[in-house]
């Protein structure tokens, strides 16, 4: 081939390539994920009273699948604050994790400071399309009056992208206010699958490791696996991690993620052996997260590190 | 010796403090000298006057009472013209009052009096029962046919219970 040709060659495929930069990712262009569907929440609130229903308020959020939603009650003497993570773990079954906080007025002290009563709760549950959630903000009572908020998941028929290849936005339609805005309803979007990489350094060099998948706020145990190079400690007394991603934040350049885990070696006889190593931390998505765990190794010397990497699960966007 | 010499040692002539040589010296000059003759006797004379004067003069016995009096308080001399009314009252009172009560009695009451009011004040917060905690009042519940939920009032609704979340059919 003659240099001009090979100039142009060159110069060709600097162009496809530049061309292919504006095209939407990989994980995008994917069969699943160009049909990948949107979920609609219906937020009803009812009253009922003596058989009767009357609607106060109806919300309705709409998002790709792993949209989070909060309902939040403001009254003068009592407020709610209930958190949704949802997750699709099957085609038609949603895993939904709720955080619910109530903070109600209870009296007065002597020295006629106001006096609050809170409580928190946490639950998971796993519904299909055909269920739905009922929130009672004030727990089940024999008196007929009665706050009820229905959670109705619906499959939505848009799709999660447009046809320009941009994922289409977060939508929330009220289609009937609270008096005075006392119900209000906020939803995001941030990623909730993650794989979590977990490796033993000792000296330096990789002796054990280990790669599972993780869900947002929710723990995850590893147990460190030893390769070859391991030392008869490691292979005697393997590391078990118990890590939770806690906490997903969007900064510039990158975004964040916060983490805490717990580590313990395993005796022979796979009981965790105490004293554990506690530890949490924040780093970019992607980068490494390094703790001197040597004191905390009973080994016959030796210095050990425990080296953490989160990433995006495969699918999952970070816009 | 001459007048001048004598004039000095004058006073010690009169004294009796002279060296023997100096008194023989003043002697003889005071038999040949009138002037000095009659410096002597005026000396003694002076002395002798002073003595007198001076004996005279002894401090009255109620000197010290006086001065006590002058740096006595407004209070006690107060106080002592009320109780000089009669000698034989006058007496009791001095006893008792020199039986070491130094306050005076409107004084010692209004102190009596506060230490009695605070003492009554302490003990009374003290022993004071706790306040209880001062429930909320329930807003009257809303009539009949009253649309929906008011803002700010969720009471009916409140009896106390915990949150709850269920799945259910739809």
């Amino acid at each position: 081939m003659s240099t001009p040709t090979r100039i142009l060659f060159i110069l060709l495929l600097s162009l496809v390539f530049l061309a292919s930069s504006d095209r939407p990712s990989r994980a995008m262009n994917s069969p699943q994920s160009v049909n990948a569907k949107r979920i609609k929440f219906d937020l009803t609130t009812f009253e009922e009273r003596e058989g009767r229903r009357d609607l106060i308020s109806q919300t309705t959020v709409e998002g790709p699948e792993g949209t989070d939603f909060n309902i939040k009650l403001a009254g003068a003497r009592f407020q709610m604050n209930a958190r949704f993570l949802t997750d699709l773990v099957a085609p038609n079954t949603l895993k939904v994790r709720a955080d619910l906080n109530t903070r109600r007025l209870y009296g007065q002290s002597e020295r006629n400071l106001p006096l609050y009563e809170e409580d928190s709760q946490r639950q998971a549950l796993q519904l299909g399309f055909d269920e739905k959630m009922v929130l009672l903000p004030f727990g089940r009572n024999d008196s007929s009056d009665q706050l009820k908020i229905e959670i109705s998941p619906i499959l939505s028929d848009q799709t999660a992208y447009l046809e320009s290849g941009q994922r289409r936005p977060l939508e929330i339609k009220i289609l009937k206010a609270s008096p005075e805005g006392v119900i209000s309803v906020e939803a995001s979007k941030t990623p909730h699958r993650f794989v979590i990489e977990a490796a033993l350094l000792e000296d330096g060099r990789e002796v054990a490791r280990e790669t599972s998948d993780a869900l947002l706020e929710e723990a995850r145990e590893l147990i460190l696996r030893p390769n070859e190079q391991a030392s008869r400690d490691v292979i005697k007394r393997p590391l078990a991690v118990t890590l939770t991603v806690n906490q997903y934040m969007r900064a510039r350049p990158t975004d964040q993620v916060a983490i805490k885990f717990d580590a313990d070696q395993l005796s022979e006889a796979a009981q965790r052996e105490l004293p554990s190593f506690h530890g949490a931390g924040i780093n970019e998505v992607g980068a490494y997260l390094n703790y001197d765990v040597t004191q905390y190794l009973k080994s016959s010397g030796g210095k050990y590190e425990l080296r953490f990497k989160i990433k995006l699960a495969p699918g999952e966007d970070a816009n | 010796m001459d007048c001048k010499e004598f004039r000095e040692i004058l006073d010690l002539y009169v004294d009796e403090e002279l060296s023997p040589e100096a008194l023989t010296a003043a002697q003889i000059h005071l038999v040949e000298c009138h002037a000095c003759r009659r410096v002597k006797n005026t000396l003694l004379t002076l002395r002798s006057n002073l003595k007198v004067a001076v004996s005279q003069h002894q401090p009255p016995p109620d000197l010290v009472t006086s001065v006590w009096r002058i740096t006595e308080s407004r209070w006690r001399k107060y106080l002592g013209s009320l109780t000089r009314v009669t000698d034989d009252f006058t007496q009791t009172r001095s006893r008792f009052w020199s039986g070491g009560i130094r306050l005076p009695a409107p004084v010692f009451a209004l102190l009596f009096m506060a230490m009695l009011t605070f003492g009554i004040l302490f003990m009374a917060e003290l022993f004071r029962p706790v306040k209880n905690v001062k429930n909320v009042t329930t807003p009257p519940q809303s009539e009949r046919g009253r649309p929906s939920v008011e803002a700010d009032d969720f009471s009916r609704f409140d009896h106390g219970g915990r949150a709850s979340l269920y799945k259910v059919p739809r």
